[in-house]
């Protein structure tokens, strides 16, 4: 009963903060769907991920041109042969708190607060998606209150590429055995970010404060409202009509009727994924590399690209974005020649009868396409079904198995039933492909779930992922991609440019793929009652 | 700095020569509205006026088939399914609406970087390109603006006469405004301000038009009354106020209202030509969106729905229709009772198309291996009807009088307007009895 009496007057606070807030000098942001979670760990959307930038920091950070810049550690040493890395931590890094007028018990940053974070991380019990992803991190030792040693499970060229995670308060969380999504720190999160977290409503509104004590340079803008939608349409539209500031993702619908009002400007980002239709190497016609270059040239991946997202990305020629340093721009992507696709079926031993195409013992050729879905999944059906009428053109029939994500998991990622489907990866700055292509991860639950085994990608994979000398890691890498490129396990399709926009109140809005709030304490907002 | 006071001032020039520009055409806004509709009527034999018989040629075998009218008007029939347009052209077409004898229609064009609107009649003797573009050349600004404006026109709504239309566009300067024009003259802007215009949509009785704006602050909507074009403000609300509909006696109009992820639908009404404060008729967790009202006036249809909980980050959303009752604000218990359609595709264009005898509602269902069917439903009967349209990805729903469904679809990679003529015309139905609004009558699903 009481419990519910609080929550009762939490949430009318709340409201009435929301309220206030939008009619003052504070800027409301939009994101489609609702968060759950409030953590940099638990939370699985990239909306979350956004919204922890400004709540949490870590150790390092990628700097501007791709080199470490401190944050939370001021200096580190990485070991001689690479399999750790030792922290000098940043002294006087306040914690937030709830009320940080009033005078209660400060909290500073310590080694303490590195290895709860590590222990949490490492935790079976802990719910946190993708979290193999954390794998290479070992253990941590405490040297001194403010130095700190993480040790990796093996040595590493670049270790600090590990090191990016967000740092857990060890006064909130030391005597916790894992982080679950129902624990209470992951609804009311601490950190020690430019911004901490206020509460949310029924809505899914998120308000944050600027964090009076954070270390570095004090936020310009003082408190910032996050509205979830359900719609993308309704979040655009609600930017132009002055309920939002600033909206993280521009629908390719939506963008040119952002680019058309004067009053809002549009930045655009790197998506920093890859979109493939994926073979599967092990299954049938799909084992012969002719039949599968075949697909490429059957299908017109610039049309679907002008079509579905306005032209808003760059079609790619193998397993990295463009900007990558692991792309060889040598390798040109496969132009549309159906002519060309037919020539490779007939040079494959198929033969088209009418408009069917038949394999040597009379069988009709028919694929197995597995579609994931999520909600209405517009974008997907649409390339799906312009696939569909690209590969009748050269006699491929397609018999589509549209499924939820988790039974396309199970299906595809464990049991390699399917010929054909469709998905992105989603890249960080390290352009690992090894499990992507490597015959070790050619298993269940692998990343490698096209089942590609090729040794000569194997040597090279290896090679480069023990290599110290950059150099000749892109010319590996490079090397790799015309490789693939050639083989085709994957029919390599774009990587999208993304775009945010936001009105004429916001100024110095500068946005980085990796971290979308990383530059936000520059930001300024003018007050929306002088518009 | 420097580069916006420049763009700003090369705004205001464009403005002075829109203004100036405006005072030679052809005064649409004063047009009277007493050009009758169509006025054919349907008889054993023949079923649709000639300007539907010329563009589709399956009514003569219609006509064979089903020589009276009783067998002509007997369950949901589609007649004849053709793209509007050729499809070969590099672009999307999207977005039809319907003048309300049925007779002209416009539809959008979207290129990489602009929206255009086409008007034609089915006829296929009048068409025109709604383009508009600032009416003087400013080469000698080229290079020195910050960025290039394009021209977007979207959102056509045809007034009641069918003459005469409303469109948003940002006219090339990137202010978007209202305008108004007529078949056979020029566009004007008659809701102009430095903030967003959008959603203009015809009063069915008078000359009015009611909109959304954030000329004084948030998304509000507004009237205009086009013969003295005085704007009234009809709403205000802290929220963003969206998608407003007149219901058929003009004198009342819902929109959706709200943040976030919850949007309710609000009822403006007015008594002796004043508005009254809005009241919300819908009040529950889910989010509304998008009202269309049934031609008769009496029932609402709405999405609703929101993000699903299975972490997917997908949504799911439903049609309900509930009939009008002044004053009345529906909660959960009663709402939850009031679904129509499951799963569907979400459609902020149009919104969920009723039939013009107020009896069926026509919308896309969320059917991945169909790809994205078109089904009508029967309120009063609970039967459901998959038209057969050979189309995939349909989107846009929406029937005109002569019951003729417009839709797009994809072709290819590229959306195409599509038209399908159906027996559900108000000339076909006219005879059937529609006067059911009683909740109780109407079949819904899951009871």
């Amino acid at each position: 009963m009481i419990l519910k009496h609080s929550l009762i007057v939490y949430f009318l606070f709340l409201s009435s903060s929301l309220n206030a807030v939008e009619n003052d000098k504070n800027m409301v942001y939009g994101e489609t769907g609702r968060l759950d979670t409030f953590d940099p760990y638990t939370v699985h959307e990239s909306s979350g991920y956004r919204l922890t930038d400004l709540i949490f920091n870590s150790l390092v950070e990628v700097g501007p041109a791709g080199d470490y810049v401190p944050s939370l550690a001021t200096s580190w040493e990485v070991s001689s042969d690479r399999t750790s890395v030792t922290f000098n931590l940043r002294k006087s890094v306040l914690w937030q708190s709830k009320n940080e007028k009033n005078n209660v018990t400060k909290h500073y940053l310590s080694a303490d607060d590195v290895l709860t974070t590590v222990r949490l991380l490492k935790s079976s019990e802990s719910e946190i998606p993708n979290q193999d992803r954390f794998s290479l991190i070992y253990t941590a030792e405490k040297i001194s209150d403010h130095k700190v040693l993480i040790k990796l499970s093996r040595a590493h060229v670049d270790p600090l590429r590990y090191m990016t995670f967000k740092i857990l308060p060890h006064h909130i969380l030391g005597a916790v055995l894992s982080l679950k999504r129902s624990s209470s720190f992951t609804h009311n999160p601490i950190g020690t970010g430019p911004y901490r977290f206020m509460g949310t409503n029924a809505q899914g509104e998120v308000l944050l404060s600027a964090h009076e004590g954070f270390f570095a340079k004090k936020p310009e803008i003082k408190q910032v409202v996050m509205k979830a939608y359900s719609d993308q349409n309704v979040m655009s539209q609600s930017l132009m009509f002055n309920s939002l500031d600033l909206v993280t993702y521009v629908s390719p619908r939506d963008l040119n009727e952002i680019l058309g009002d004067k009053k809002l400007s549009v930045v655009s980002y790197d998506a920093l994924s890859f979109s493939f239709i994926a073979f599967n190497t092990s299954r049938g016609v799909l084992r012969d590399k002719r039949v599968r270059q075949a697909l490429n040239y059957a299908i017109n991946r610039k049309e679907m690209l002008d079509a579905f997202f306005q032209g808003k990305g760059v079609l790619i020629s193998g397993p990295f974005p463009p900007t990558s340093w692991a792309y060889n721009l040598d390798v040109k992507s496969d132009p549309f020649d159906p002519v060309r696709a037919r020539k490779l079926l007939k040079s494959a031993g198929l033969e088209l009868r009418g408009k069917q195409l038949y394999s040597k013992t009379g069988k009709k050729i028919v694929l197995n396409f597995s579609v994931p879905l999520a909600g209405e999944s517009e974008m997907i059906k649409r390339i799906v079904l312009a696939y569909q009428a690209y590969l009748a053109d050269i006699g491929i029939s397609l018999e589509l198995q549209f499924m939820d994500w988790q039974v396309w998991k199970k299906k595809v990622l464990k049991q390699h039933d399917f010929d054909l489907t469709i998905a992105s990866w989603s890249f960080d700055d390290a352009s690992n492909i090894s499990s992507l292509f490597h015959s070790s991860s050619a298993k269940e639950w692998g990343n490698n779930f096209v089942m590609y085994k090729n040794s000569e990608v194997d040597s090279l994979l290896t090679e480069a992922n023990v290599t110290n000398d950059f150099d000749k890691k892109r010319a590996i890498y490079h090397k790799l991609h015309s490789i693939l490129a050639e083989e085709a396990p994957y029919t390599y399709l774009w990587t999208l440019q993304h775009h945010a926009a936001y009105n004429d109140r916001l100024s110095g809005v500068r946005v980085e793929p990796f971290s979308f709030f990383k530059y936000v304490t520059s930001w300024n907002i003018s007050s929306r009652k002088g518009r | 700095m420097d580069l916006r006071l420049i763009n700003l001032s090369f705004f205001l020039v464009l403005n002075a020569f829109l203004a100036a520009s405006c005072t030679f055409i052809k005064d649409v806004v004063g047009y009277d509205s007493g050009v009758p509709l169509n006025t054919f009527v349907a008889k054993n034999g023949r079923y649709f006026p000639s300007f539907v018989e010329k563009f589709f040629l399956s009514t003569k075998t219609y006509y064979r088939d089903y020589p009276s009218l009783a067998e002509a008007r007997a369950d949901l029939k589609m007649i004849e399914v053709k793209p509007l347009t050729d499809g070969k052209a590099p672009f999307n077409e999207a977005n039809l609406s319907w003048s309300a004898d049925g007779a002209y229609l416009g539809y959008e064009v979207i290129t990489p970087r602009e929206r255009r609107i086409l008007l034609k009649n089915l006829v296929g003797n009048y068409s025109r390109d709604l383009y508009i573009v600032p009416k003087q050349s400013h080469h000698f600004l080229e290079g020195m603006v910050s960025r290039s404006i394009f021209s977007y026109n979207a959102g056509l709504r045809w007034s009641r006469d069918s003459t005469r239309y409303a469109f948003m566009s940002n006219g090339g300067t990137g202010e978007y405004n209202i305008y108004v024009g007529a078949v056979g003259s020029q566009e004007k802007i008659v809701a102009k301000s430095n903030t967003k215009d959008g959603y203009a949509t015809w009063s069915p009785k008078t000359n009015e038009i009611a909109f959304v704006s954030s000329r004084s602050g948030g998304g509000d909507i507004y009237s205009i009354r086009l013969n003295n074009n005085e704007i009234v403000r009809l709403s205000d609300s802290p929220s963003v106020d969206i998608f407003p509909e007149w219901f058929a006696d003009g004198k009342k109009i819902v929109y959706s209202s709200g943040n976030s992820l919850n949007h309710d639908l609000m009822i403006l009404s007015r008594k002796d030509n004043k508005w009254k404060k809005p009241y919300r008729f819908t009040d529950w967790k889910m989010d509304d969106l998008r009202p269309t009202i049934s031609p008769n006036g009496k029932l609402i249809s709405f999405y609703a729905g929101g993000v699903e909980s299975n972490g997917s980050g997908g949504s799911k959303w439903h049609i309900y229709v509930v009939p009008y009752v002044e004053g009345k604000t529906y909660h959960r218990d009663e709402l939850s009772l009031m679904k129509i359609a499951d799963n569907v595709v979400v459609d902020l264009n149009t919104g969920p198309a009723w039939s013009p005898d107020s009896r069926k509602i026509f919308y896309v269902a969320n059917e991945p291996q169909k790809f994205n069917p078109i089904y009508g439903y029967d309120l009063y009967t609970g039967r459901r009807f998959l038209l057969d349209t050979k189309t995939k990805m349909n989107r846009d729903i929406l029937m005109s009088s002569m019951g003729i469904i417009s839709f797009r679809a994809q072709v290819g990679a590229w959306d195409r307007v599509f038209v399908a003529l159906t027996n559900q015309g108000l000339q076909l139905q006219n005879g059937e009895k529609t006067e059911v609004d009683v909740m109780g009558k109407i079949h819904y699903i899951h009871r």
